[in-house]
């Protein structure tokens, strides 16, 4: 690909990335949404938190992984019960990210 | 609504504490909320930066996708595209579908963003990615009046720290790197678990919305359809949601929480 046409592949990536970000935020802001819609949205962020969270756990390279080796998914455990209890975000993060890098090590 | 950007003289005592609050502290609590985020996103742009390299994309393409188009799994899927060489227009398309998702984000963060200028509004919008809606959303769960400071303070570490870690990964080329050993692929998981606990999942009807979108997203990626599972369960476990919501809260409309966040366009 020549270089003016991979810049311009690169605007069009943008241009439809920012379309959907955008669009929403522009329109819904000025207007009083609806209840309904308004409970709706409510519940967008834990869906889509943990739609982004569940597929990486359970299904690391392509398949559904949910043997003793997939450290991530086990890791979750106690992770989430660690957030759950101390409610502390930093902590959380240091004791997921040590853990598996601890696994690891030990799993040479 | 404050006027924006003042000068550094004091303004005028406005409507809120909180969102009158020094800019520096401002700035700084909103770097605070970008550490873990930057923590999970610069070995993830290292790692495209070197991919763009010995897949044979110019520097400056891999530099210009993560600064423009922003949005992980659509840079990695570009490249995996451009280096079977499909037509741009595949490219194209592919990255409108990986990132529709961000119309949901979008429109659930929209009411906070009412009293907002539209320049301002458009600027947010530019960079909300997945892991800055999780925190905003968790954030502004906590307290509805934030100063645009944080929120901005925010948004330019995280989107900095993906460009760096892009250009990083671009000059370190071929250097083969382990980024898997130090755990550091474990920061985002372990944020949005965090981000899930303390709040965002709220009492029992959040927490059957939750299982039951990972549980659909799960699903769909291993049907293939990895490109649509945080959309399509995003929306139907929210509609789920929905449903088990009793009629008089639904017809209540706004409650508190989902005010606007400049107490300005109320109904």
């Amino acid at each position: 690909m020549s270089s003016p046409v991979l810049a311009l592949t690169i605007a069009g990536m943008a241009a439809v990335t920012f379309g959907p970000r955008l669009l929403p935020t522009l329109f819904l802001a000025a207007a009083s949404l609806p209840g309904p819609v308004v409970v709706w949205l409510r519940q967008v962020p834990p869906a889509v938190i943990a739609a982004l969270l569940a597929p990486p756990l359970f299904v690391p390279d392509g398949r559904l992984d949910l043997g003793p080796g997939n450290f991530g998914l086990w890791l979750a455990v106690p992770t989430l019960l660690l957030a759950w209890r101390t409610r502390n975000f930093y902590l959380t993060i240091a004791f997921g990210i040590g853990s598996l890098a601890l696994l690891r090590f030990l799993a040479g | 609504m404050r006027p924006v950007a003042a000068p550094a003289a004091p303004a005028a005592p406005s409507a809120s504490a909180s969102a009158s609050a020094p800019a520096p502290r401002a700035w700084a609590a909103g770097l605070g909320q970008a550490v873990p985020v930057m923590l999970g996103y610069v070995p993830v742009a290292f790692a495209f930066g070197v991919l763009g390299h010995t897949a044979g994309l110019p520097w400056w393409a891999s530099a210009a996708m993560s600064a423009f188009v922003y949005g992980g799994s659509s840079q990695f899927a570009a490249l995996q595209l451009l280096a079977v060489g499909a037509a741009p227009y595949a490219v194209v398309l592919t990255t409108f579908v990986v990132n529709l998702r961000h119309l949901l984000l979008s429109a659930a963060i929209a009411p906070r963003l009412a009293g907002w200028r539209r320049r301002e509004q458009a600027l947010f919008a530019y960079e909300l990615t997945d892991e800055a809606f999780a925190v905003h959303s968790a954030q502004w769960a906590e307290r509805a009046e934030r100063p645009k400071a944080e929120v901005f303070a925010f948004n330019t570490a995280v989107h900095g720290s993906w460009v760096a870690g892009t250009l990083a990964g671009v000059l370190a080329g071929d250097l083969v790197t382990d980024v898997e050993a130090l755990g550091l692929d474990y920061a985002l998981p372990a944020m949005f678990m965090a981000l899930l606990a303390a709040g965002v999942v709220a009492d029992r009807r959040g927490l059957a919305v939750a299982v039951l979108a990972g549980a659909l997203a799960v699903g769909l990626t291993l049907l293939g359809l990895e490109y649509w599972a945080v959309l399509a369960a995003a929306a139907l476990a929210a509609t789920f949601g929905l449903a088990l919501t009793p009629r008089e809260e639904r017809s209540s409309a706004l409650g508190e929480d989902a005010a606007p966040a400049e107490g300005g366009a109320g109904r």
